[in-house]
C-alpha cells in the first residue's frame, strides 16, 4: 500500500503545480500532448530530482528535463544537488549529469549557471564512482579546465593519485595538449603499463614533430600490432607526408608485408598521394594491380581498384 | 537536328543536379538541319538505370508534374523554359544514373545525364555512396590542414552564443551545414550530406567502414580501407566517441521524430528541440561530440545536425 500512497501524494503535488492539467484524467496521453514543452520539462525535472521516485522513472525523467534546468534556477540547483549527492543511485546521478550537459548546449540560457555547473563538476571529479569520475573529467577536459588537466597529469606521474587509468588520462589530455602531456606520453611509450596506454600515448605524440622517426620505425616493424602501425601511418602522414608516401610505396612493393597495412598504405596514397608522381610509377601500379587481382579480401581488392581508377590513366 | 538541354539553366556538368524541388531548365535547338517549320515539337522524358534516379517534368512554375513533356521549340535557337524535379522516393545512387532524352518523333535529338541528389538516411546508403562521402570528408579535412579546419573553428565556445540557445539555432546550423555540403560537393559532386536518424538504430553508421566503432576507451577504430583512419583535428589524431547506448541495436533515448514534430506549431515551442532531441543526442555519447567546443571534431556531428535540419524542414512543411 505504501508505494500507492506515495504515488498518490506525488500525483496530488503535481496537480497542485499544474491545476489546469489535473482535469484531464481520462487520457494521460492527451494531457501530455496539451502540456507546453517548458511545463513538461519542469515536471520531468521535479521527478528526476525526487529521491522518493524509482531509479527507472528518475532516469527517464532526467532525459526530458534539460529545458527546465535552463529555465529555472530552482530546478538547476536541485539537479546539481542530485549530481553531488553520493547517497543517490549512480544511474540517477549519471542521468542528471547527462541532462546538465544537454542543457549546456543552450548556451545563452545556461550561461548564468555555468559557474555552478563547473564548480560541481570539479567537486565530484574525485567521486568514488569510476564511471561518473571519468565522465566528469571528460567534460572538464573538453572545456580545457586547468584543474582537471592538473589532476590528470598528477595521476600520470603518480599512479596513486590517478583518478582514471593512464590511457584515459592521455586521451583526455589530448583535448588541449601541453608540453607536460608530451613528456608523460613519452614516459609511457618507454615503459607502458599496458598496450592500451601505449597506443593512447602514441596517438597523443602524433602531434609532436620530434616523434616522426619513432613513427617511421613503428610503421615498418612487421612485428608490431596492426593498430600501432596504423597509428604510426596516420601520424607520419600528418608529420612528414613525403616520408609516409615513400614508406607507403615501399610497403606496397614488399610482397611479405600484411594486406591490412598495404590497405592503409593504399588509402594514404589514394587520399593524399601526388597524382603526377604516382601516375608515372609503373612498379607501384603493377604491384597494386597484383593486389587488386590477388587473394586479398574483397575490401582490399576494391581499395586497390579505387587506387588504380584514380592513378592508372 | 540537335537540341541542348540546360539543367538549372546551365549547360555544364556542374549544374546537372536536381532534388525534389523543381529546377528551372531550358531547351533550345542548336542545329536546325532538317527542320521544316519555325518550331518543332520536342518530347523530353527521363531514362533511368535500374536503381537510378527518376525525374519528372512540367512546363511552368506551377502545375502537376508528368513523366514526359512535349514543348514547341523554335528552330532559331531561342530557349524554351521548363522545370524538372526528382520523383519523390526515387533518388539517384550515382552521378548520371538518370538522363533526360529529347526526341522529335522517334528520333533522339539530345540527351543529358544528371543526378537526383538528395540528403539520405546515412544508415541506408549504398557502399558506394558511403565510401564517396567518407572519402570527400577525409579530403576536405586533409588531416586538419584542409578547408574543414574553418568549419571546425566556426563551431566553438566563442561562436556558440550566436548558434545555441537562441532562436537562430536552427538557421545558423542550416547555413553551416549547407556550406559544408557545398565544400564536399566541390570535391565530389555526387556527395550529399547524409543524416543520422537518432531515433532509430543505425548499425550501418557505427561500423568500421563508415564512422567507426568505439573501443572501451572511446577511441574510434576504422578499417584499413577507411580514409577516416587519417582523421586529425586541432593537431590531434583520431576521434573520441564513447556511446552510452548499444549503437548496433538501438537508438539513444531521445525524443522520436513524431514527438519532436508535435512540440508545437509555434517556432518558440518547436525550437525547444535544441535540448531534446538535439542536445540529448549529443550527450548520448562521451567524447568530443558531447561538448559544444569540441563537437565539430567528430564527423558524426554533421550527420546529427543534418537530422536536426531535416526535422525542422519537415516541421516547416
Amino acid at each position: 500500500m505504501a508505494p500507492t500512497r506515495k504515488a498518490a501524494k506525488r500525483s496530488k503535488q503535481a496537480r497542485k503545480k499544474s491545476p489546469k492539467k489535473s482535469a484531464k484524467k481520462s487520457s494521460s496521453k492527451r494531457s501530455v500532448k496539451a502540456e507546453s514543452p517548458k511545463v513538461a520539462a519542469r515536471r520531468a525535472a521535479s521527478t528526476a530530482t525526487d529521491s522518493k521516485g524509482t531509479v527507472k522513472a528518475r532516469v527517464a525523467a532526467a532525459a526530458l528535463s534539460p529545458l527546465a534546468v535552463c529555465e529555472s534556477d530552482k530546478d538547476l540547483q536541485a539537479m546539481l544537488k542530485t549530481l553531488r549527492n553520493q547517497d543517490e543511485p549512480v544511474k540517477v546521478r549519471l542521468a542528471a549529469l547527462q541532462a546538465m550537459q544537454a542543457a549546456s548546449f543552450s548556451v545563452v540560457a545556461f550561461e548564468s549557471s555555468r559557474g555552478d555547473y563547473i564548480a560541481t563538476l570539479r567537486a565530484i571529479a574525485d567521486d568514488p564512482d569510476p564511471e561518473l569520475r571519468q565522465r566528469v573529467l571528460g567534460i572538464l577536459a573538453r572545456e580545457k579546465d586547468g584543474y582537471a588537466q592538473k589532476k590528470l597529469i598528477e595521476g600520470l606521474k603518480d599512479p596513486k593519485k590517478a583518478l582514471v587509468p593512464p590511457e584515459k588520462a592521455l586521451q583526455l589530455l589530448s583535448y588541449d595538449v601541453h608540453a607536460d602531456a608530451y613528456s608523460a606520453a613519452r614516459d609511457i611509450v618507454k615503459k607502458p603499463p599496458d598496450e592500451m596506454a601505449r597506443r593512447e600515448a602514441l596517438r597523443l605524440l602524433a602531434a609532436d614533430a620530434t616523434a616522426a622517426p619513432m613513427f617511421e620505425k613503428l610503421l615498418r616493424d612487421k612485428k608490431e600490432l596492426r593498430e600501432v602501425r596504423q597509428i604510426a601511418a596516420s601520424a607520419l602522414q600528418a608529420l612528414k607526408p613525403e616520408k609516409m608516401q615513400q614508406h607507403a610505396r615501399e610497403i606496397l612493393l614488399d610482397k611479405s608485408d600484411y594486406d591490412d597495412i598495404k590497405a592503409t598504405s593504399l588509402t594514404a596514397l589514394t587520399q593524399f598521394g601526388d597524382q603526377e608522381a604516382i601516375g608515372k610509377d609503373k612498379a607501384l601500379l603493377k604491384s597494386v594491380d597484383r593486389l587488386s587481382a590477388g587473394k586479398a579480401s574483397a575490401k582490399y581488392r576494391q581499395s586497390a581498384s579505387r587506387f588504380l581508377g584514380k592513378y592508372s590513366q | 537536328m540537335d537540341v541542348e538541354l540546360q539543367i538549372n539553366n546551365g549547360a555544364t556538368a556542374a549544374t546537372r543536379f536536381v532534388s525534389w524541388a523543381p529546377s528551372p531548365c531550358r531547351i533550345r535547338v542548336t542545329n536546325p538541319s532538317g527542320a521544316t517549320s519555325p518550331t518543332v515539337n520536342v518530347t523530353i522524358a527521363g531514362v533511368s538505370s535500374a536503381s537510378g534516379g527518376v525525374v519528372v517534368f512540367r512546363a511552368g512554375a506551377t502545375g502537376a508534374f508528368a513523366n514526359s513533356l512535349t514543348l514547341p521549340v523554335p528552330t532559331n535557337g531561342t530557349t524554351v523554359p521548363f522545370f524538372v524535379a526528382g520523383r519523390f522516393g526515387r533518388p539517384s545512387v550515382n552521378n548520371g544514373d538518370v538522363k533526360i532524352e529529347a526526341r522529335v518523333g522517334a528520333t533522339l535529338v539530345g540527351s543529358v545525364p544528371l543526378m537526383v541528389r538528395i540528403r539520405k538516411n546515412a544508415n541506408a546508403l549504398t557502399a558506394g555512396e558511403r565510401d564517396r562521402f567518407v572519402s570527400a570528408f577525409a579530403q576536405l579535412n586533409n588531416q586538419g590542414l584542409g578547408r574543414f579546419a574553418d568549419f571546425r573553428n566556426m563551431h566553438t565556445n566563442v561562436s556558440s552564443p550566436q548558434a545555441h540557445g537562441v532562436p537562430g539555432f536552427l538557421p545558423w546550423h542550416r547555413a553551416y551545414l549547407l556550406d559544408l555540403e557545398r565544400e564536399l560537393q566541390a570535391i565530389d559532386p555526387s556527395v550529399a550530406l547524409p543524416y543520422w536518424r537518432f531515433d532509430q538504430a543505425a548499425p550501418r553508421i557505427f561500423n568500421r567502414d563508415f564512422l567507426g566503432v568505439s573501443n572501451s576507451l572511446g577511441t574510434v577504430q576504422f578499417n584499413a580501407t577507411n580514409p577516416l583512419q587519417f582523421w586529425k583535428t586541432d593537431g590531434v589524431q583520431g576521434i573520441n566517441r564513447r556511446p552510452f547506448f548499444p549503437t548496433t541495436s538501438a537508438p539513444p533515448g531521445v525524443r522520436t521524430e513524431p514527438q519532436t514534430l508535435a512540440l508545437g506549431t509555434q517556432y518558440a515551442a518547436f525550437q525547444t528541440m535544441e535540448g531534446n532531441p538535439h542536445g540529448s543526442a549529443h550527450t548520448s555519447f562521451g567524447g568530443s561530440i558531447s561538448s559544444i567546443g569540441t563537437a565539430a571534431k567528430d564527423p558524426l556531428f554533421f550527420l546529427l545536425n543534418c537530422n536536426v535540419d531535416r526535422l525542422w524542414a519537415k516541421w516547416q512543411r
